[in-house]
């Protein structure tokens, strides 16, 4: 069989590598071409997996002496989060550069952070994933760095200090794993059948220092105080594929952590209390943000800490609703981040305070905030729906009525979500003018990630149907 | 399963107008044709179609699945049907009402979806399916109460509609996910017949709480006065057939189930209060549309008492009759306020006695509510008081107080812009209700015969649904229609001349009935308790982010510190040694 994973990692780095030497147009296409290219295999691996119900596997030898292979998989859940990274980047290159300046750094970083984000999504095993998590880390930073706002300088310092900091927590749990396993064994299904006969309190040491690191990227609190400075400051596309992109590398650090690990089943508990309390902070924290790019982060938290519920859930409905909530969110906080892009653009600033009457001076902004705010709360029809009915009902069947209770947090979020929209977009009480003009790539980019939502939505067997129970 | 091609039609027809929005007329045709031809299918399927449950394949996740299931039984074909005659009469009274050329398009086809989402409530056959209609009737509804989106009125008031909403939205899905998860089911039919477990009080109080919201019932009754910042149509839609009428309608679906967790008398009391908060504020009210809103919430605090006393049918025969004169009571106001230059305090509206279709039609609305004999209002309201009277005679009192209330205040609505306009506006005015535009009374003429006709469901509803209920007696009857008659004349007495109740004389009674602003106080404390409660966390999390940046910088420090230290100097590195192996030793030792 082909091997698209390997194809689309070598069509990314072609891709990044390609565009350097070229002018800002040309690096354009390029950059459009590759992520492009990307979307059709993705795409492509899906419609075949539906249609012979395989999963993909493919390897290369790669340093022997370790017994590392350089291997890539999917099933469900990496074919989920694969589709919905090389959206995501497939939007933020047509779209997302609504700055307009360092196009040609731009376009690389993203190719790069893709590269990262595919083949973290799809390693076979832990010294890869390490691998491309870094990559991933490093392109975050530089589009924080060089690519973003006026407090970007601190923004990025404070990303990169927690980064290192969760890199080399999880580096310690993965070489744990790895001494400590018989077989010495970086594999992740290997891993799983023999992480049982670890010690109960190295276990727990490895546990402590992987979930660390993950809580670290999804954000959940208390690790979550790089966030709200760098998807504030980031650039758009920074933003779209940090939020959208990089907080989903912990997610899935954390479903395999919890799928791995026997003693996942007895620390779960604490695990969906943290969850819960997370969820609430940022809902609570998210009202006292008057910027929208902030506010958007708090609810990006916010469902990090849902998904975190799901996969502390530990059934199959838990599980898989999280994977699900990880395309699900993705998609919808890369819409939300390119629509904030869009309005700090239009009218020089996002925060909420200021603006009014967004809808009257760019309707197709406006109405794709809307609808970025409607599929943060779960409609249905959206991809979030299906997750959240699916991650809720995993945690009750696993917590009795308390599971339910991370959701009453989304009460808060869209109440406030809706009183930015009352705010800045509707009222026209002191009319703010723009300044710029939403163009044929922006709204391209929303039309891209609206129908994706919808998409996976209204057919949520395009991806159930690959679960194998 | 033809009934869904009624829903399928409207989605399109909506989606016709959006895109047709640039041809100034066409939107309102397209909705008006879609909406007739899908009444037409409603018909058939309520003259031909079977009773019984259809299920397409949604989704499914291990042996669970997710079908979209539609059921067509009684109650369901009820509804279905109500919409399906009122929509029609609502995109007529649009086509006068409406003349805005720029936004017939954005109107049709939100207003086209909101019918359909309403009609795919109607037979939605399972959780995951009502839940669906449920919400996009929560979003449409948002929308449209926010029609008019630059007036900032208007915007405040959808997001008044949309934060109940939304609290009644994430408690419904908490609800349906509980109630899965208890019965691994969402089809009413199983749950239905399912043995009880105790497990499901829980479920069913988030679920009633749900209902509230939707069907604006205290403490969650404030946002549909405000909602009438949407255009009047969407007003006479949201009060009579649909939006409101969601959360009676699961209830009544449903009531088995309420009834075995003991939440009937829930639905009774809250059933109550509303209905008396809704009287008391459409007494003293002034704004002419808001009146009526309040009179919504005071009907729908009936129909959950006439619920909570376990009376499913004397509450849907009031649930039917309730949508048609309370349909025609909008479209007057809209007619009225159009006359009087979009005016809304009745007192400074004139002049309704000048349209001759107007006064009658809305005169006939107004007895129905008021309830006097052989009109359908009268049938609802008198089966609810029959129900009550054999169950409680507290209750009997108390609806005969809110019955009386009624009848003053829809008088008051109605006698008051009956005065003749002042000096000199006379002729403006009357030539504005000779210039009405005849879709707007045409509408409630028809609405008018339907108030009159839908008595006889009287007779055949019960039977229809299967349902027992108390048949009302002749001394029911004249009780009934006597405490209307009552509340007429004293209408009639205070409000024939102007300036009745004028907030300077009866400051202390208007502010203890007029409690809206009180609710809207409490509304925004609450909200305040959160905004609070987020500053705080706010202010954690700026601790929080302080001190990871001064561990940061203690570290660099210390980074600092330690190159000193560490200068490869053996002498340095000797007393460290020897500092730490003493050290070992009174660890070992002790």
């Amino acid at each position: 069989m082909f091997p698209y994973l390997f194809a689309m990692l070598g069509v990314l780095l072609a891709g990044t590598l390609a565009s350097l030497p070229f002018g800002k147009r040309i690096s354009r296409g390029i950059a459009v071409a590759a992520t492009l290219a990307v979307l059709v295999m993705a795409a492509l691996m899906l419609a075949i997996a539906l249609g012979s119900g395989s999963s993909f596997y493919e390897s290369l030898p790669y340093i022997g002496v370790f017994g590392v292979s350089f291997s890539l998989q999917a099933g469900m859940v990496q074919l989920a989060l694969v589709t919905m990274a090389s959206i995501v980047a497939f939007a933020a290159v047509i779209g997302g550069n609504v700055e307009s300046e360092n196009a040609k750094a731009s376009n690389a970083l993203v190719m790069l952070f893709e590269l990262a984000a595919i083949g973290l999504f799809s390693s076979a095993n832990f010294f890869l994933f390490y691998v491309f998590w870094d990559i991933g880390v490093i392109a975050g930073f530089f589009m924080i760095y060089s690519l973003g706002g006026a407090m970007r300088r601190v923004a990025a310092n404070a990303y990169l200090v927690y980064s290192i900091f969760a890199s080399a927590m999880l580096l310690l749990g993965i070489l744990l794993i790895y001494f400590y396993t018989p077989v010495h064994t970086f594999s992740i299904s290997g891993i799983g059948a023999a992480a049982g006969s670890i010690p109960i309190a190295l276990q727990e040491l490895i546990f402590l220092s992987m979930f660390i690191a993950f809580i670290v990227k999804m954000p959940v609190f208390p690790l979550h105080s790089w966030m709200p400075n760098a998807y504030a400051e980031a650039s758009t596309q920074g933003s779209m594929l940090l939020s959208g992109v990089l907080s989903k590398f912990g997610a899935y650090g954390m479903l395999l952590l919890f799928s791995m690990l026997p003693i996942a089943s007895k620390v779960s508990e604490y695990a969906f209390a943290l969850a819960a309390i997370s969820a609430f902070y940022a809902a609570f924290a998210a009202m006292h943000q008057s910027d929208i790019k902030r506010m958007i982060g708090y609810t990006s938290m916010l469902e990090g800490s849902i998904i975190l519920a799901g996969i502390s859930a530990l059934n199959y409905f838990g599980t898989y609703g999280s994977a699900y909530l990880m395309l699900a969110h993705g998609l919808a906080v890369a819409l939300l981040f390119l629509a904030a892009g869009s309005i700090q653009k239009l009218f020089g600033s996002t925060d909420m305070r200021a603006l009014r009457g967004i809808v009257k001076n760019a309707g197709s902004t406006a109405y794709t905030f809307l609808l970025g705010v409607l599929s943060s709360t779960g409609m249905p029809l959206t991809a979030t729906f299906i997750a959240d009915v699916l991650i809720f009902i995993g945690t009750i069947s696993a917590f009795g009525v308390l599971g339910i209770v991370p959701l009453l947090s989304i009460i808060l979020m869209g109440a406030y979500m809706y009183y930015a929209v009352r705010r800045s977009f509707l009222s026209t009480a002191t009319f703010t003018q723009s300044r710029w003009h939403v163009g044929v790539p922006q709204n391209v980019a929303y039309a891209i990630l609206i129908a994706s939502i919808f998409l996976f939505g209204i057919m949520p067997m395009l991806l159930l149907q690959l679960v194998k129970i | 399963m033809i009934a869904i091609y009624a829903v399928i039609v409207l989605v399109v027809a909506g989606i016709a107008a959006l895109l047709a929005r640039r041809h100034a007329l066409a939107p309102r045709y397209i909705a008006l044709a879609g909406s007739i031809v899908a009444l037409a299918i409603i018909a058939y399927a309520f003259l031909y179609g079977s009773a019984g449950t259809y299920s397409i394949p949604w989704f499914s996740i291990g042996q669970y699945s997710f079908p979209i299931v539609l059921e067509t039984y009684s109650l369901n074909m009820l509804l279905l049907m109500l919409v399906g005659v009122i929509t029609p009469l609502i995109f007529l009274y649009s086509i006068g009402f409406m003349d805005v050329p720029t936004e017939q398009g954005r109107f049709y086809f939100e207003i086209s979806v909101f019918a359909a989402a309403m009609m795919l409530f109607a037979i939605a056959g399972n959780l995951i399916t009502m839940f669906l209609a449920w919400e996009m009737l929560g979003i449409t509804s948002y929308l449209l109460i926010g029609f008019w989106y630059y007036k900032n009125r208007a915007a405040a008031a959808a997001r008044t509609a949309i934060t109940t909403i939304i609290i009644g939205d994430v408690l419904m899905l908490s609800a349906i996910l509980l109630i899965f998860s208890a019965y691994h089911t969402m089809s009413f039919n199983a749950i239905l017949a399912a043995p009880y477990s105790s497990s499901l009080t829980v479920a069913m109080a988030l679920l009633l709480i749900a209902l509230f919201t939707k069907s604006a019932q205290f403490p969650f009754h404030e946002w549909l006065p405000d909602a009438m910042e949407g255009p009047t149509p969407v007003s006479a839609f949201l009060h009579s057939s649909t939006m409101v009428k969601a959360g009676v309608f699961l209830a009544a679906v449903l009531l088995p189930l309420f009834a075995k967790a003991g939440l009937l008398r829930v639905m009774l009391v809250i059933g109550i209060i509303s209905a008396l908060l809704g009287a008391s504020n459409a007494l003293t009210e002034r704004h002419v549309k808001r009146i009526l809103a309040y009179s919504t919430i005071e009907d729908i605090g009936l129909m959950f008492v006439a619920l909570g006393l376990n009376a499913l049918a004397a509450a849907m025969l009031f649930f039917v009759v309730q949508a048609f004169y309370k349909a025609i009571l909008f479209m007057s106001a809209g007619s009225i306020m159009r006359a009087n230059n979009e005016t809304t305090n009745i007192y400074d509206l004139y002049g309704s006695s000048k349209s001759k279709l107007l006064v009658i039609t809305s005169s006939i609305a107004a007895l129905s509510l008021a309830g006097i004999v052989p009109l359908s209002g009268f049938f609802g309201k008198a089966a609810i008081g029959t129900a009550s009277l054999y169950a409680n005679l507290l209750v009997y009192a108390v609806l005969a107080v809110i019955g009386f209330a009624s009848s003053v205040y829809i008088f008051r609505w109605l006698i008051v812009p009956m005065r003749r306009a002042p000096e000199g506006e006379e002729t403006q005015i009357s030539s504005k209700y000779a210039h009405l535009p005849r879709s707007m009374l045409a509408s409630p003429a028809i609405l008018a015969v339907l108030v009159i006709a839908a008595a006889l469901l009287y007779l055949y509803l019960p039977g229809y649904l299967a349902q027992h209920m108390q048949g009302i007696g002749v001394l029911d009857a004249a009780t009934e229609s006597g405490i209307a008659v009552a509340g007429i004349l004293v209408a009639y007495m205070l409000f024939r001349k102007v300036e009745p109740l004028a907030p300077s004389r009866h400051r202390i009674a208007v502010s203890a009935l007029y409690n809206s602003l009180l609710v809207n106080k409490a509304y925004a404390l609450i909200a305040n308790l959160f905004y609070a409660i987020g500053a705080g966390i706010d202010a954690i999390d700026n601790g929080l982010y302080e001190a990871a940046l001064s561990g940061g910088n203690g570290v660099v420090y210390a980074g600092g510190k330690l190159r000193r230290i560490v200068n490869g100097q053996p002498n340095v590195y000797l007393v460290a040694v020897l500092i730490g192996i003493i050290l070992l030793v009174a660890v070992m030792v002790v």
